[in-house]
C-alpha cells in the first residue's frame, strides 16, 4: 500500500513554475516549503508529499484540531516520512503469539513502543487513531514510555495497517519487546504509590490527632482522653515507621555495610530516636511524643524520593529500542531461487538474502552478487556512501543505495557487528561511576556533628538528671533529622529537568548537574553536531551550461552526492530552468554515472571512472581539485562529449553559531576535541576553522575506537562530556561522564545519553552547561537554608527550648521554604 | 462515655477504607500513568467529525 491509498483523492504534486520568493511554511510541518512545490494561490503548502497525505488525512476526518493544539503546546509536528516498510511482520503468526494478546470475539491488543512521540498534540492525535482506521477500538498513549496500547477489531483490519498509519503520521511503531522489564517498572511504581499513599494517610491522621493535643496542653484536656489520642497516634506512627519507613532504614543499613555517606544513615537515626521515645512515653503515659512529626517527615521524605525514583525511571527508557536498528523481515532465498520474507529473528549463517534498494542490511555477510553503495553512516558516521562489491563484508544496519545485493549471511544477532556494539552500549552505561550527591556528603559530616552535639547535650543538662538529659538529646536527635535536606535537591533537580525540558533539553538522569559543575574533556562529533549534516555544492568550477543536463542525468540516482547535487543545482537555477530529457544512463556504483542527455554524452563521478572511460582530462582544473580536497571537499568531475568541462566540490556547512559556541564553552574551562568517523581530511579542515588543536581532532574512528577514547580520559581522571548523535557514537556516549545526544541523529540510538538536546546547533548545548551550573547554585541554596534550619533547631535543642509544638511547626516550614526556594530560582529560563 | 469513644474508631474505619480504595486504584493500574491523563484533559471530543467516514482497509 502506498501513501496515497489511505487517501479520498490521491493529489500528485507537480513542480510549478514560480519565481523565488519568501520562504512559505509547511502547513503541517512548519519547514520551508521548497519553491518547486509552492502552489500559487492555495492557502495550504506543503514542503513534501508525505505531509500533505498527513494533512489531508486529518483535513478529510475533521481532526485539524490537531494543529491548534501544536500551536498551544508550542510544538511542531513531526515532519511526514515516506513509508516504505509495510509492517507485514506484524502480521505474522509468531509475532502475534508473543505480543498480541486476544481479548475474545475477534478483539485483539498489543501494546506498541512508537517513536517520536513527544507532546500533548502527539497523545491527542494517536488517540484519535480509531476515527482514522477503521478497526480500532482505541488508542491509549503512554507518554512516559512513549508507549501505546491499542485494541483493534481483527475481523475488521491487520495489525500491519494500523502500525502503517502510525508511521504514515510520523510514528514508528516497534513492538514492546522488553515485556518484563516493563511488568517490573510498573510494579516498582505500584509500590512507591502505596508505600506514599500510606505514609499520608497515617501523616495526615496523626496530625489530627496532634492538634487535638496540642489544643489540650493549652485549654486542658481530660488524661483518659489523652491517653487515648496518644496511643492511636502511636498506633498510626508505628505503620508510618515500619512499612513505609522502612526504606529509610534498609538505605542506611545498605550505607553503613558499604561505607558511603547517605543522608538515610541521619534521617534513620532520627527517626529510630523518635520512635523509641514515642513508644515509651505513650507506654508510660507521661512525656513527650512525636508521632506526627515522626509521620510528616516520612511523608514529606518519601515525596521527594518519588520524584527522584520518576527522574530515573525516565533515564531507563527502553534502551530495548536499540535492537530494533537492524531490519524485523529478510528476503530469504530459499534453495529453489524462490524469495521468501521471514523475519530476521530466524535467519542462521550461511542463508542467503536478498537486500533492495533503499532497505537495511539484515545481517552481517559477504556479498555475493551485486556492485552497490552502503550508507554505513549509523555504524561508522562517514556521511558518503562506500562502493562494495561481490566478497566484500558487510555489516547488518546499514543501507543499500543503489542496487540489488544477494548476501551471505555470517552473523546474526548478537554475533553481528551491531549486537556487538549494543552490548558495549550497555555495558558501558553499567559501568559508569556513581558519583555521590553533594546532598549525601553534606549529610555525612552532618551526621558527625550532630553526634557530637548530642554528646555536648548529653554532658550539658546531665546535672539536671538523666531523664531530661536523655529527652533533651533526643529532641535534638528528632529535629537534627535532615527533612528539608532530603527534600531540597531532588524537588531543584526535578523543577529544572522540567524547566530544561521546555527549552528541548531532556535531562534523563538528576546527576548530570553535579557531573558538568568542573571542567574536563568536551569530545564532539562531527556530523549534525559542528556541522549540519547535509552535504551541499560548495564550488563549482568551468562551465555552468551544462548544470540542467547533470540535474537530468542525476536526478534518477539513489545516492546521497548525486541527490545534492541535483537539489544544489535546482536551487541555484531556479525552477524556469527546462531539464532536458534522458536518453542513456548507466550507472557505475561507487564511481558515478554516465549517459546521453540531449545528443549530449555526460560523465559524472569520480576520476577514476573519467580515467577509465578515456576521458581528456585537460590541466585547467588540477588546481582546483587541490585545493577542494584540501577543504576536505568531495570533487565531482564533470565531462561532456568527452572532455573535462567543469569540476563540482560537494561538502558539508559549518553551523554558523559553532565557532561563537565553543569560544564560550572554552571559557568555562572545557578543553575541546573532535571525534568523528568521518576521513581525517574533513576532521581536520573543520579543526582548523574552529582552532581545534590538531591532536585533538581525529578522523576516521570506529566505534570501539570513540569509547577507548573516551574510557581512556576517564582512566587519567578526566571529567569527560561527549557530544554525538549516531548508533556509532552510543557506547562512547554511555561510556563517558555526561553523553549528550543532539538533535536529528537516530533517535533509537539516542537512549544510550543521559542528555539528549531537542533542537538543532549548539546554542542548547551552551545553555545546557550553563542551565547546570544555574541549577547547583540553587542546590546549593537549598541546602544552605535548609541546613540553617537545622542548625536553628539544634540550637534550641541543646539549649532545651524544643518541645513537640516547636518541632511540629519547625519542620513543615521548612520544608516549605525549601520547596518555594526551588521553584523561584532560575535555572532553565528562556532568555530575553 | 465520651463521644470520641466512637468517633475514633469510625475515623479510623474510614482511614482503613480509604487505604484499602488507595490500594486498589494503584493495583488495577489507574496511576500507572501520571503524565498523559493531564494533557488528556485538554481535548475535547466535538472535533471528531459527524460523517463517518471510514478508510477502507485496501492492503
Amino acid at each position: 500500500m502506498t501513501t496515497s491509498t489511505l487517501l479520498p483523492t490521491p493529489v500528485i504534486r507537480t513542480p510549478s513554475l514560480l519565481p523565488k520568493k519568501l520562504s512559505v511554511a509547511c502547513t503541517h510541518c512548519q519547514l520551508p516549503v521548497p519553491t518547486g512545490l509552492l502552489v500559487p494561490g492555495d492557502a495550504e503548502q506543503f514542503c513534501c508529499n508525505g505531509c500533505q497525505t498527513v494533512w489531508r488525512l486529518l483535513h478529510a476526518e475533521g481532526l485539524d484540531v490537531f494543529y491548534a493544539i501544536c500551536e498551544q503546546v508550542a510544538s511542531k509536528p513531526l515532519q511526514a516520512r515516506p513509508v516504505t516498510d509495510d509492517f507485514t511482520e506484524f502480521d505474522d503468526a509468531a509475532f502475534q503469539a508473543s505480543y498480541v494478546r486476544d481479548r475474545g470475539q475477534d478483539i485483539k491488543e498489543v501494546q506498541l513502543i512508537l517513536e517520536g512521540i513527544h507532546c500533548a498534540a502527539c497523545v491527542w492525535l494517536i488517540e484519535k487513531l480509531p476515527v482514522l482506521r477503521h478497526g480500532v477500538l482505541d488508542a491509549r498513549v503512554q507518554l512516559m514510555g512513549q508507549q501505546v496500547t491499542i485494541r483493534w477489531n481483527s475481523e475488521q483490519t491487520r495489525l500491519s495497517s494500523v502500525a502503517k498509519s502510525l508511521a504514515q503520521l510520523g510514528y514508528i511503531a516497534h513492538p514492546a519487546t522488553d515485556e518484563q522489564r516493563l511488568v517490573v517498572q510498573r510494579r516498582q511504581n505500584q509500590h512507591q504509590l502505596l508505600n506514599l499513599g500510606v505514609a499520608g494517610l497515617c501523616a495526615g491522621n496523626a496530625m489530627l490527632l496532634a492538634f487535638a493535643l496540642y489544643g489540650g496542653l493549652f485549654d486542658g484536656i481530660s488524661r483518659e482522653h489523652a491517653t487515648l489520642l496518644r496511643w492511636v497516634s502511636a498506633f498510626l506512627g508505628i505503620i508510618a515507621l515500619v512499612w513505609p519507613g522502612s526504606t529509610f532504614f534498609r538505605g542506611a543499613w545498605q550505607a553503613l555495610r558499604t561505607r558511603t555517606p547517605h543522608m538515610d544513615v541521619s534521617l534513620s537515626i532520627g527517626l529510630a530516636a523518635g520512635a523509641i521515645m514515642g513508644v515509651v512515653n505513650t507506654v508510660l503515659g507521661t512525656g513527650e511524643i512525636y508521632f506526627d512529626s515522626l509521620c510528616m517527615l516520612i511523608f514529606v521524605l518519601l515525596i521527594g524520593r518519588y520524584l527522584q525514583y520518576r527522574q530515573q525511571q525516565r533515564s531507563a527508557e527502553s534502551l530495548s529500542l536499540l535492537r530494533s536498528l537492524t531490519p524485523r523481515v529478510a528476503q530469504r532465498v530459499q534453495p529453489d531461487g524462490q524469495l521468501v520474507r521471514v523475519p530476521t529473528s530466524s535467519l542462521q549463517p550461511g542463508d542467503e538474502v536478498e537486500v533492495r534498494v533503499g532497505d537495511l542490511v539484515p545481517a552481517d555477510g559477504i556479498i555475493l552478487t551485486g556492485r552497490s553503495t552502503l550508507d554505513q553512516s549509523l555504524l561508522t558516521g562517514e556521511s558518503v556512501g562506500v562502493a562494495i562489491e561481490p566478497g566484500q563484508i558487510v555489516t547488518a544496519g546499514a543501507t543499500n543505495l543503489s542496487a540489488v545485493l544477494r548476501i551471505r549471511v555470517a552473523a546474526i544477532g548478537k554475533s553481528s557487528r551491531m549486537g556487538r556494539l549494543m552490548d558495549l552500549v550497555e555495558s558501558a552505561s553499567l559501568a559508569r561511576t556513581p558519583i555521590i550527591e553533594l546532598a549525601n556528603r553534606i549529610s555525612g559530616i552532618f551526621l558527625y556533628v550532630v553526634l557530637f552535639l548530642a554528646c555536648c547535650t548529653l554532658a550539658l543538662w546531665w546535672s539536671a538528671g538523666p531523664e531530661v538529659a536523655i529527652n533533651h538529646v533526643i529532641a535534638l536527635l528528632i529535629v537534627a533529622c535532615p527533612c528539608a535536606l532530603g527534600l531540597a535537591t531532588p524537588m531543584t533537580i526535578a523543577i529544572a529537568q522540567g524547566r530544561a525540558a521546555r527549552q528541548k533539553i531532556l535531562i534523563r538522569q538528576g546527576d548530570v548537574f553535579e557531573r558538568l559543575q568542573d571542567q574536563g574533556m568536551l569530545w564532539l562529533d562531527k556530523t549534525g553536531t559542528l556541522t549540519e549534516g547535509r552535504v551541499k555544492l560548495k564550488a563549482w568550477h568551468g562551465s555552468d551550461a551544462i548544470m540542467p543536463h547533470v540535474i537530468a542525468l542525476e536526478s534518477g540516482i539513489v545516492h546521497p552526492l548525486a541527490q545534492a547535487l541535483c537539489q544544489s543545482l535546482r536551487d541555484r537555477l531556479g525552477e524556469q530552468v527546462d531539464i532536458p530529457a534522458v536518453q542513456e544512463q548507466t550507472y557505475e556504483p561507487g564511481m558515478g554515472v554516465h549517459g546521453k542527455v540531449d545528443q549530449v554524452t555526460l560523465h559524472i563521478g569520480t576520476r577514476a571512472m573519467l580515467v577509465q572511460h578515456g576521458i581528456d582530462m585537460g590541466m585547467e582544473h588540477g588546481k582546483q581539485v587541490d585545493e577542494y580536497l584540501k577543504q576536505g571537499w568531495t570533487p565531482i568531475y564533470l565531462a561532456m562529449q568527452g572532455r573535462l568541462v567543469a569540476v563540482a566540490a560537494l561538502g558539508d556547512t559549518l553551523r554558523p553559531e559553532a565557532h561563537h559556541c565553543l569560544e564560550l564553552l572554552r571559557q568555562q574551562g572545557w578543553q575541546i576535541g573532535i571525534l568523528s568517523g568521518d576521513h581525517q581530511a574533513v576532521v581536520t579542515h573543520i579543526a582548523q576553522q574552529l582552532d581545534v588543536p590538531a591532536e585533538l581532532a581525529l578522523g576516521a574512528i570506529s566505534p570501539e575506537g570513540k569509547l577507548s577514547i573516551v574510557k581512556n580520559c576517564l582512566a587519567q581522571g578526566q571529567k569527560v562530556v561527549m557530544v554525538g548523535d549516531g548508533v556509532n557514537d552510543a557506547a562512547a556516549l554511555a561510556a563517558a561522564s555526561v553523553g549528550v545526544a543532539v538533535h536529528g541523529g537516530a533517535e533509537v540510538a539516542l537512549q544510550a545519553a543521559p542528555v539528549y538536546l531537542g533542537q538543532p546547533g549548539l546554542e542548547p548545548l551552551v545553555e545546557l552547561f550553563e542551565g547546570s551550573r544555574r541549577t547547583l547554585r540553587a542546590i546549593r541554596r537549598g541546602l544552605i537554608v535548609s541546613l540553617g534550619y537545622n542548625l536553628t533547631a539544634i540550637g534550641l535543642a541543646v539549649a532545651g527550648c524544643i518541645t513537640p509544638l516547636v518541632a511540629a511547626i519547625l519542620m513543615p516550614i521548612s520544608s516549605l521554604t525549601v520547596t518555594l526556594l526551588a521553584i523561584s530560582q532560575r535555572t532553565f529560563a528562556r532568555k530575553p | 462515655m465520651s463521644v470520641i469513644y466512637l468517633a475514633l474508631p469510625i475515623a479510623l474505619l474510614l482511614v482503613g477504607a480509604a487505604f484499602l480504595a488507595f490500594r486498589w486504584s494503584v493495583r488495577s493500574g489507574q496511576l500507572d500513568d501520571l503524565d498523559t491523563p493531564a494533557y488528556r484533559a485538554l481535548f475535547d471530543d466535538e472535533a471528531r467529525s459527524p460523517a463517518k467516514k471510514h478508510l477502507g482497509d485496501h492492503s
